[in-house]
C-alpha cells in the first residue's frame, strides 16, 4: 500500500502512515485538490501555519506508463491567494513512487528560525536534518553540496534563496534524470515562499534498495494497455516538434501570427523573433556541444529537454522552455538567446519562476525603471532579486505587486499571477482559460491555440478553452502534458487502465469526470471560500480595450460566457 | 469585431434556368459528369429533364440515383468509387439537401481516400475535386451555397460534417419552377430548415453584418411567403420566394454557422429519422429565448422580422420570450408537428441531452449550456 509522509515543522517530526483510502484511487492535481478542500481552510494566510504544502504522485504512479512519474506540488498560493497545484518534471516523483510514498504532507511552522532538510535514505527512512549550514545557498551549488554528502543516486527538490525570502513569485526546483541539475521548476504561484515559511530548504529522495511494487487489480491486463499507450505515444512524439527541437519550436509558430507577447503585451509583432526561434537555438546547441532529446524523468518518449551551452562549450542551463524564452526575450524586446539563457539559469538558480518574472522586467521597462530590450539591464535585476536588495525583493513579488508600485497601467496578470507566452487577443480561448482557470493565467490549464475555429474570433473558444481545462485536470493527475496530448485518438483507454489497476469498470467517466471535471469544481469551490468572486474571472482591461497590432484584435468575449463556463 | 465575408457560389435563379445546365455545365469545361439524384426526383421527371439538357449539349453521362435521406457514409462511399471508376470530370447534383450533400461527400472522395468519416470537421487541406453544379428542387437547405456537407456516420450512428472547399459548388442553379411539386408536407419542413438556418446563424458566434442581412431578409421571405407555398404549392411567387429565402439562409450560416438547434436537430435525426427541418423545427423557438441572454439584440431583430412589436426597454428575457412565442406561431402555421405528436417519448429527452451536448457542431453554441439545460428546452418544446 501507498505511504504518506507527514512532516510537522514545529514538532520537527516525520510520521510515515499508509495513505488515506478516501486518496487511493487519486494522485497529481486530483489529490491536491481533494486534500485541500478537506484539510487546508481556504481563507489561511498561504505562509501561516494553517497552510500546508504537499508533494505528490499521479495516479499511475509506480506504473510503466510513460511520463506518469509528474511530480504535483500543492497548496494554497501566496501569489494568488487561492489553491495552488504546480506540477513539475524531473526526476523527484519517480523516486518517490519506488519509495512507495504517494504523498508528502509539510505542516506547522518551525517554532524557532532555523532550515531543515528532509532525507529520504535507501532504506526508507525518513529523517529531518539541520539545514542551516545551507542559509542562503541557491540550488546548484545546493544540489552539488548534497550530492557531496548524500552521493549520486538520488533526486532534489529544492529552494533557492528566493524561497527562503518568502518571495511570492519563488519556485520549487527539481533535478533532472541523468544530470541530477536542478532546472526543472514547479514554477508558478510562490510554492517556494510556502516551503521557505516552512524552513524546509530540501528533500532528498535517495534510490530505494528495494523498489516499491504497485498493487494491481490485473498486472497482465494493465501492461497490455499501457503497453498499447505507450506505443501510441512514442510513434507520434517521433513527429513533435517538442521532441525533435524542444517546446522553443513554438516561437516559429507564434511569433508570426501575433500570439507572441511583444513588449509587455503591446499586441505588437516582433521581427526578430527568429534571432531566439528555433534554428538559432539548433544551431547553437550543434556548434557548443549542446543537447536536446533529453528526457527529464525515467521513461518518458518525449524527451523534450535540453542542455544548453554557452559560447565556450560551458553548461549554462537547460530545461531551457518556449515560455521563458518568450517573455525574457520577445515581451522584453530582447533578441539575444545567450543573454535569456543567463536569465533562465539566475531563475533556476535562486528559484524562480520564469514566467513572474519576465513578465515583471517587462512591466519595469513599460514604466521606464529600465530600458526596452537591455539584456545587461534586465540581467541588473535579477541580481538585485538574488541579493535581496530592497528593489530587489519587490521585484520577488512579482509583476503586479512592481507593475503597481511603478504605476504601471498595463500589468498583464489574472488572480495575481502572470501570464504565460501566449498574447489572449489573438488566442481567445487561452484568454478564456487565463480569465477562468482557478490556478491564475496559467496556460497550461489549458491552451487553445489552433484548436478552435480561428485564435483571434469567438467562435467555439469557450468551448474549446471548457474541453481543454477539464482535460488538463486528468492530464496532471495521470502524467506529463506532452505525452498526454498524443493520446487524444485513444482516451477511453485511460479509464480501462484505472479499472485493470484499481478495479471496478473501465469506464471513462471515472477520468473525466472523477479526476477532470470534479478536480475543477473542488479547485473552483476552494477559491470561492477563499474570497475569490465572479470579477477575479476577467482579463486585465486594456486586452479588452488596446487592439493587438499585429492582427486588430480586442479581446471580445463577453462576461456571459466566461460566467458559465463550468456549468456541468 | 473583425469578420471575413465568405461568399461562394456563383448562382443562376430564375424560372427555367435549369434549362441551361447543359450549357453551363460544358462552359466549366466538363465532358463526362456523374449526375446524383433520387429515386422520387426520376419518378416526377426532373431528372431525365435534366439528363436530356446535359445530353443535348453533348456532355457524357454517369447516373447516381441511390440518394438515400441522411445519406449514410457507405453509400457516399460506393457512389465515390463510381465517379473514381468512370472517371468523370464533373458532377451535377438534383434534388434536396440529401442528393447535393451526397455529392460532395463524393467531391470530397475523388482525390482523398476514403473512409470520409476521417474528414469530418473543418478541413483546410484536403486535395481538390472536381467542377460541381448544384440545382435544388427544396427550399430549405441552402447547401447549393455552403461549404459543408451532414452525413450520417454508419459506425457512430450520428451526424457529422465536412467544412471544406472541396464542399463548394462551381455554379448554383436555383429553378423555381422545378419546386413547384414539392407536396405541402415538405413545403414546410423544408421551409423551417431555411428559418432555423436564418435565425441560428442570426445568433451564432460568427455571424457578421452580411450575414445578419441575409438572415433577416430571409426571416422576413419565409415568414410572408411560407404559409402560402404551404397552402397553395401552385403559387410561383411564393415559390420563388422561398427557393430565394432559402439561398439567403444559406449564405448566412456559411458565413454565421448554426448552433444548438442543428445539434439538436442532428442528434433527433439520427436516433428518431424525423425529417431533418421538422427536427430543426421542434425545439427552435426555445433555442432562440436561450440565446436572447447574449445575444438579444440579434433575437430582437428576429422578432422584428417577424413583425413583433417590442417596448424600447425590454429586457433579454422579455425578447426571448416574445421571439419563441412569435417563432412558434410560424412554425405552427404551416402544421409542423411536435416532439409528441411525432411519437417520440418523453423519457428519451433524459438520453438525448448528453448526445445534444456530444454533438460536434455543439462546440458553436453562443454561450454554454450544459445537457440538464438542454433536457429543459426539450421539455419545454416537447407538446409546444
Amino acid at each position: 500500500m501507498w505511504s504518506k509522509l507527514i512532516i510537522d515543522m514545529k514538532a520537527l517530526t516525520v510520521t510515515k502512515e499508509p495513505l488515506d483510502a478516501e486518496f487511493q484511487e487519486l494522485g497529481g492535481r486530483a489529490l491536491i485538490a481533494q486534500y485541500m478542500i478537506k484539510n487546508v481552510p481556504p481563507q489561511c494566510d498561504p505562509l501561516g501555519n494553517q497552510n500546508q504544502l504537499l508533494f505528490c504522485n499521479t495516479v499511475f504512479a509506480g506504473t510503466k506508463l510513460t511520463t506518469t512519474h509528474r511530480l504535483s506540488i500543492g497548496s494554497k498560493s501566496p501569489l494568488t491567494g487561492g489553491i495552488k497545484e504546480s506540477n513539475v518534471g524531473g526526476y523527484a516523483a519517480s523516486l518517490l513512487a519506488d519509495q512507495g510514498i504517494k504523498l508528502i504532507v509539510v505542516k506547522e511552522l518551525p517554532s524557532s528560525e532555523g532550515l531543515w532538510l528532509l532525507h529520504i535514505d535507501s532504506k526508507g527512512k525518513a529523517t529531518l536534518k539541520d539545514a542551516s549550514i545551507y542559509q542562503g545557498i541557491n540550488n546548484y551549488e545546493l544540489v552539488e553540496k548534497i550530492h557531496e554528502r548524500f552521493g549520486n543516486k538520488l533526486a532534489t527538490i529544492s529552494i533557492g534563496s528566493a524561497g527562503e525570502r518568502q518571495y511570492k513569485n519563488a519556485s520549487i526546483q527539481v533535478s533532472e534524470f541523468g544530470s541530477g541539475h536542478p532546472s526543472r521548476a514547479a514554477a508558478r504561484g510562490g510554492l517556494g515562499a510556502v516551503m521557505g515559511s516552512k524552513g524546509l530548504k530540501a528533500i532528498v529522495i535517495e534510490k530505494p534498495e528495494e523498489r516499491y511494487k504497485v498493487e494491481y487489480a490485473d498486472e497482465a491486463k494493465f501492461n497490455e494497455i499501457c503497453q498499447k499507450l505507450n506505443k501510441v505515444i512514442a510513434e507520434a512524439a517521433s513527429n513533435d516538434p517538442f521532441h525533435n527541437i524542444g517546446t522553443i519550436a513554438t516561437i516559429e509558430v507564434t511569433g508570426a501570427n501575433g500570439i507572441l507577447p511583444v513588449d509587455n503585451f503591446s499586441g505588437r509583432l516582433f521581427p526578430e523573433y527568429t534571432e531566439v526561434g528555433a534554428n538559432k537555438f539548433m544551431t547553437n546547441l550543434a556548434t557548443r556541444g549542446g543537447r536536446n532529446k533529453l528526457a527529464c524523468q525515467p521513461g518518458c518518449v518525449v524527451q523534450c529537454s535540453n542542455c544548453y551551452n554557452d559560447k565556450d562549450g560551458n553548461y549554462l542551463t537547460s530545461g531551457f522552455e518556449y515560455e521563458t524564452i518568450a517573455l525574457f526575450g520577445p515581451n522584453c524586446h530582447i533578441s539575444d538567446l545567450d543573454a535569456i539563457a543567463q536569465m533562465d539559469r539566475i531563475c533556476d538558480d535562486i528559484g524562480v519562476d520564469t514566467i513572474e518574472t519576465a513578465n515583471t522586467i517587462a512591466v519595469c521597462m513599460e514604466a521606464g525603471k529600465i530600458k526596452w530590450g537591455d539584456a545587461d539591464a534586465a540581467l541588473s535585476l535579477l541580481k538585485e532579486m538574488a541579493d535581496g536588495t530592497e528593489f530587489g525583493r519587490l521585484l520577488g513579488n512579482g509583476c503586479e505587486a512592481v507593475g503597481k508600485s511603478l504605476g504601471c497601467k498595463r500589468i498583464p496578470v489574472v488572480k495575481h499571477q502572470a501570464m504565460a507566452g501566449y498574447d489572449p487577443r489573438n488566442t481567445k480561448g487561452t484568454g478564456i482559460t487565463y480569465a477562468t482557470s482557478p490556478m491564475g493565467a496559467d496556460h497550461t490549464a489549458g491552451l487553445t491555440m489552433g484548436r478552435a475555429f480561428d485564435d483571434t474570433g469567438r467562435t467555439a473558444q469557450a468551448y474549446v478553452s471548457n474541453k481543454l481545462q477539464v482535460a488538463m485536470c486528468f492530464a496532471d493527475s495521470m502524467m506529463c502534458i506532452f505525452a498526454f496530448a498524443h493520446t487524444v485518438p485513444v482516451l477511453p483507454l485511460f479509464g480501462e487502465l484505472m479499472a485493470a489497476l484499481y478495479g471496478g469498470s473501465p469506464d471513462f467517466t471515472r477520468v473525466s469526470v472523477g479526476l477532470g471535471v470534479k478536480t475543477l469544481l473542488t479547485e473552483r469551490a476552494y477559491n470561492k471560500m477563499a474570497g475569490m468572486t465572479i470579477e477575479d474571472d476577467r482579463l486585465p482591461d486594456f486586452f479588452y480595450n488596446e487592439r493587438s497590432i499585429a492582427t486588430g484584435s480586442k479581446f471580445d468575449i463577453n462576461n456571459v460566457e466566461l460566467e458559465v463556463l463550468f456549468d456541468f | 469585431m473583425i469578420t471575413s465575408y465568405n461568399v461562394f457560389v456563383p448562382s443562376l435563379m430564375g424560372c427555367g434556368s435549369s434549362l441551361r445546365t447543359g450549357l453551363k455545365v460544358r462552359e466549366l469545361g466538363c465532358k463526362k459528369v456523374l449526375v446524383v439524384y433520387d429515386k422520387g426526383l426520376k419518378a416526377v421527371g426532373i431528372a431525365d429533364t435534366i439528363v436530356e439538357n446535359l445530353r443535348n449539349a453533348g456532355v457524357e453521362i454517369v447516373c447516381f440515383d441511390g440518394v438515400l435521406p441522411d445519406p449514410p457514409d457507405t453509400m457516399i462511399e460506393e457512389a465515390a468509387e463510381i465517379a473514381r471508376n468512370e472517371a468523370v470530370d464533373g458532377i451535377v447534383a438534383v434534388g434536396g439537401g440529401s442528393a447535393i450533400d451526397t455529392a460532395k461527400g463524393i467531391n470530397v472522395l475523388i482525390n482523398n481516400a476514403p473512409p470520409i468519416m476521417q474528414y469530418f470537421g473543418v478541413q483546410k487541406r484536403l486535395k481538390p475535386g472536381v467542377p460541381m453544379v448544384f440545382i435544388p428542387t427544396t427550399s430549405g437547405t441552402g447547401s447549393e451555397v455552403t461549404n459543408m456537407c451532414v452525413i450520417s456516420c454508419t459506425s457512430r450512428g450520428n451526424k457529422d460534417s465536412v467544412v471544406s472547399p472541396v464542399c463548394v459548388a462551381s455554379l448554383a442553379i436555383l429553378d423555381p419552377e422545378l419546386t413547384l411539386g414539392l407536396p405541402p408536407k415538405m413545403t414546410a419542413s423544408t421551409g423551417v430548415d431555411a428559418l432555423a438556418h436564418a435565425v441560428e446563424s442570426l445568433t451564432g458566434g460568427n455571424s457578421n453584418p452580411l450575414s445578419d442581412a441575409l438572415a433577416r431578409e430571409a426571416i422576413r421571405t419565409i415568414a410572408k411567403w411560407l404559409p402560402i407555398a404551404y397552402k397553395d404549392g401552385s403559387n410561383i411567387e411564393a415559390r420563388e420566394q422561398m427557393l430565394l429565402a432559402s439561398m439567403f439562409a444559406g449564405m448566412a450560416f456559411t458565413n454565421g454557422l448554426v448552433h444548438l438547434g442543428h445539434s439538436i436537430a442532428h442528434t433527433l435525426g439520427a436516433i428518431f429519422h424525423i425529417p431533418h427541418g421538422v427536427a430543426c423545427a421542434v425545439a427552435l423557438p426555445e433555442v432562440i429565448e436561450y440565446t436572447a441572454r447574449t445575444e438579444y439584440k440579434k433575437v430582437r431583430m428576429i422578432c422584428e422580422c417577424l413583425g413583433v412589436e417590442l417596448p424600447e426597454d425590454a429586457s433579454p428575457e422579455e425578447i426571448g420570450a416574445a421571439a419563441r412565442n412569435a417563432l412558434r406561431a410560424l412554425i405552427k402555421s404551416v402544421d409542423i408537428p411536435n416532439m409528441k405528436e411525432l411519437g417520440i417519448p418523453i423519457e428519451a429527452i433524459a438520453k438525448v441531452a448528453p448526445l445534444v451536448i456530444a454533438d460536434a457542431g455543439f462546440a458553436l453554441v453562443p454561450y454554454r449550456i450544459p445537457a440538464s439545460k438542454v433536457a429543459a428546452i426539450l421539455q419545454s418544446a416537447y407538446e409546444a
